[in-house]
């Protein structure tokens, strides 16, 4: 057992004593160094962004460090557009609709809606994870990749087939709503970049088992070609897809709880087999 | 099982719920897994045992769920500094609700450095290590090979998980729950031997030590547990030294947590610039 013991060390680790930020610049007012008289951003005044920028040109600005070009501003319109409603079957809409009709207090919602579009089906997880895939991948054959995914993922399941983070069934069908948004934004991304990309590959896998986009696909190749990094993938497609969630949820914080399903018995099987 | 070409799983699942859990059954019983929380739990069984109950469907005897409440103490202190603490101070510092606040805190405990985060990395560890070490591996082996996968925390340097902790090196957590699993009357089966030879040998060859995540996951290895059973009972891990942390900020004044004036901020980032004239 002596062997086993060990001596508790502090690692002495050099921690800084003060929290940088790339980001913003706040200068202390005179007369007290808690509060602001000017904020920039990236080196903008926030005064002359409120004159002359609109809310998508800022949120691009804060997590590229630059204005986006009129190319990239297009994009990022589209995608948060095509974003901002993933409608009231999504389960961030429906994680905020059950805590709207039960009464949770209306500052809760948002977050709740949030982790409710965290997972890893359908959620930003599956972003995250589709844009790691795509980066691993770009610059291979995307026919020899299609084939990789297949093979290494047989179709041996009833629920969705998978065959890469992002892309596979999407409820064993594909979505006519989400090919014709991915076609808008092929148009507006680059010719060469990773939606051009996917979309090949997603030519070489088996339409006829409905094999190919799935929603998460779609938003991690138009972040990547918004050079919006893997780890901030996931976070993006969050607050985009946040309005639309709050939105269903919270059109029920003032109705009855009753205006919400609550199955009956007979449609809520309890298997008593302990 | 086939493939489906159709949505049929997903038809025959909507507006209606099938559960081998537990439900209300209004003037009958409230059932847990087929025992009636009332007539059988209330008074009779433990939390724990009724939370190892409804993640894995099995009841636990007493000495286990015991042992779990003790796991719970160890993985759980009041120090502000630590990140998951901290939030739940600010969030009380705020004046922000105590169910925010420990829950922002049990949400960043999620985490592949600690906490539950670090649980599937661990528990698969030490699985995969008895398989390689049961094919002929030396424990030194055996931390070669794995240090070279990608299971490895990410940093500087790579570490096992489950074999090293942040701040400090040792791990005073793991001698208590040594007394514990002892006192309880349990043996160490062979994840837990295994992952003792692997601490001895890190210790000699690394400076590092297995850390508590290392010496619960393998204990519970030996005790029957998957890795996602022991990531869905530990996710709450962190709660009560959050629910310290953010009580103790919340009784302060409001911003009395770690207020920052600017100049605590050391700005980084490019010089001051107009804008593009375009705009």
């Amino acid at each position: 057992m002596s062997n086993r013991k060990v001596k508790i060390e502090n690692r002495n680790d050099c921690f800084t004593s003060k929290i940088n930020s790339e980001i913003t610049a706040e200068v202390p007012s005179d007369d007290n160094e808690f509060l602001v008289k000017e904020t920039r951003i990236h080196g903008y005044d926030v005064m002359d962004l409120m004159d002359s920028c609109d809310y998508n040109d800022v949120f691009f600005l804060l997590y590229s460090g630059e204005l986006p070009t009129d190319t990239q501003k297009n994009l990022f319109r589209q995608l948060s557009i095509f974003l901002i409603n993933l409608g009231p079957r999504h389960s961030s809409s429906r994680t905020a609709a059950n805590a709207a009709v039960g009464r949770t207090d209306v500052n809760h919602i948002v977050p709740i809606a949030i982790m409710g579009m965290g997972g890893a089906y359908g959620g930003s997880k599956e972003v995250e994870s589709a844009m790691r895939f795509l980066t691993k991948h770009t610059d291979d054959n995307p026919k020899i990749i299609a084939e990789n995914c297949i093979d290494s993922t047989p179709d041996t399941c009833e629920e969705d087939w998978l065959v890469a983070p992002g892309f596979g069934t999407d409820f064993r069908g594909q979505s006519p709503f989400l090919i014709a948004a991915k076609n808008k934004l092929l148009l507006a991304s680059p010719n060469d970049g990773y939606l051009a990309w996917a979309n090949k590959m997603v030519s070489f896998l088996p339409s006829d088992k409905n094999c190919g986009w799935r929603l998460a696909g779609i938003i991690a190749a138009v972040l990547l070609d918004l050079n919006i990094e893997p780890r901030l993938g996931g976070g993006i497609f969050q607050m985009l897809a946040s309005p639309g969630a709050f939105a269903h949820g919270i059109q029920f914080s003032n109705k009855p709880i009753t205006d919400m399903p609550f199955l009956k018995d007979e449609d809520y099987e309890i298997k008593n087999d302990q | 099982m086939k493939s489906k070409m159709t949505n049929e799983l997903w038809q025959f699942k909507r507006g209606k719920i099938t559960t081998n859990r537990g439900g209300w059954r209004i003037g009958e019983a409230i059932y847990n897994c087929g025992y009636s929380m009332m007539d059988d739990l209330v008074g009779k069984k433990t939390f724990f045992q009724t939370l190892l109950l409804n993640v894995t469907r099995k009841m636990p005897s007493k000495v286990l769920a015991d042992w779990f409440e003790a796991s719970f103490i160890c993985l759980s202190w009041p120090d502000s500094r630590i990140w998951c603490n901290q939030n739940g101070a600010l969030i009380g510092s705020a004046k922000g609700s105590p169910v925010a606040g420990i829950a922002a805190g049990i949400l960043s405990a999620d985490s592949r450095m600690y906490g539950p985060g670090s649980i599937t990395g661990g528990a698969e560890f030490i699985e995969r290590a008895l398989k390689w070490h049961k094919q002929g591996m030396e424990p030194l082996d055996i931390i070669k090979k794995e240090l070279a996968t990608k299971h490895t925390k990410p940093g500087v340097n790579a570490v096992i998980v489950g074999y090293a902790r942040p701040i400090a090196t040792g791990d005073e957590r793991v001698e208590a729950m040594e007394k514990v699993t002892k006192e309880l009357g349990f043996k160490e089966g062979e994840h837990l031997k295994l992952a003792f030879k692997i601490h001895t040998t890190l210790a000699e060859h690394y400076q590092e030590n297995m850390n508590y995540v290392g010496y619960v996951t393998a204990f519970l290895t030996d005790q029957g547990f998957t890795p996602t059973e022991m990531y869905r009972i530990y996710s709450t891990w962190v709660h009560s030294g959050v629910h310290a942390c953010y009580s103790e900020a919340n009784d302060d004044i409001a911003g009395g947590f770690l207020p920052l004036a600017c100049e605590d901020i050391e700005y980084t980032g490019v010089a001051p610039r107009a804008l593009p004239k375009r705009r």
